[in-house]
């Protein structure tokens, strides 16, 4: 657990303190998929019931400011937990209650992008929508200007996601990425434009 | 019940839209999932957007938080990568129901969004 980080939330700065309240976003600075949001108190490897373990003496901490841009997204990821309680035929045309693996894949993925993409270009990435697609797969989708950008977390096949994007100009990406080792810069390159 | 009847490439075709899928004034390419094999929509020489949003059957929000589209029969038959095709379908309770059936990618249904018109807000 050498390389695990958490984002502090709230103003604070120094030592982890007893009650401080952390927020668990992923397992290794690389690649690996991020959990969901956890949030976490004091510092002992213990718990609260419900949250996994945490070795909270093995954390690096990141720039609290890098948690404050990041807020809104979290807030959206958030909010979208309420996908999870959709029952079947819920939009009226027979949808299927979405997959909590592919909400998991998905808000996951765009904390860790946001997070990425955070520390290259200094800014907060655009924010998508968080719906359910087809097949109870959830997606994730950009319009920024010209550009459209949809990723799909599909419900079965979990460990992969496909995406397409384009700018209407010529620039177009389409492919599948391994959501545990996601390629972030292509996305990050079509938002960015 | 009546025949399946050709719906010229002038004609437009509407289609119902979840409040999930109209944010910020965007269409989510969700709006265009299939169910099954194929789009639901209406045939508007048949009905009219405040008909296909009553015929909302949802009992969790009222019809009138529907949004309707429109998009063009001709459009949706130009789309090709993968083609599409618009098969009028009515049944008993719907003489404008029509299908629009294809493959359903990522990049078809970004299109649809793009030939979609908002022609009903939700309220």
């Amino acid at each position: 657990m050498e390389d695990s980080i958490a984002l502090i939330k709230g103003t604070m700065g120094g030592l982890i303190a007893e009650n401080d309240t952390l927020e668990w976003l992923r397992d290794d600075p690389q690649e690996a998929r991020p959990a969901q949001i956890w949030k976490i108190s004091g510092k002992s490897s213990e718990r609260p019931s419900k949250y996994r373990p945490i070795h909270l003496s093995s954390f690096r901490v990141i720039e609290p400011i890098v948690d404050a841009k990041l807020s809104s997204i979290q807030e959206l990821i958030e909010s979208s937990s309420e996908l999870l309680e959709l029952e079947k035929d819920w939009d009226g045309y027979g949808a299927s209650p979405i997959s909590k693996e592919a909400y998991d894949n998905a808000s996951g993925f765009l904390l860790s992008f946001a997070s990425w993409a955070y520390e290259r270009i200094t800014e907060q990435i655009p924010l998508p929508t968080i719906t359910p697609g087809p097949d109870s797969s959830v997606e994730l989708y950009w319009k920024t200007g010209s550009v459209d950008l949809l990723i799909n977390f599909p419900a079965t096949n979990t460990e992969f996601a496909s995406f397409y994007g384009d700018d209407q100009e010529g620039v177009m990406i389409k492919g599948t990425f391994s959501v545990e080792k996601p390629q972030r810069g292509v996305f990050l390159t079509l938002l960015d434009q | 019940m009546g025949e399946p009847e050709h719906i010229p490439d002038e004609d437009h075709l509407y289609r119902r839209v979840h409040p999930m899928y109209f944010q910020n004034g965007n269409l989510a390419p969700g709006a265009f999932n299939p169910a099954g094999s194929s789009i639901s929509v209406n045939w508007d020489r048949y009905s009219t957007p405040e008909d296909t949003r009553a015929l909302s059957q949802s009992k969790r929000i009222t019809a009138k938080s529907y949004t309707v589209a429109r998009i063009n029969t001709g459009e949706t038959r130009n789309l090709t990568d993968p083609p599409q095709i618009v098969e009028h379908s009515p049944s008993k309770n719907n003489p404008a129901h029509t299908d629009v059936k294809g493959e359903s990618s990522l990049e078809i249904r970004i299109e649809f969004t793009r030939i979609a018109e908002i022609i009903l807000h939700g309220e």
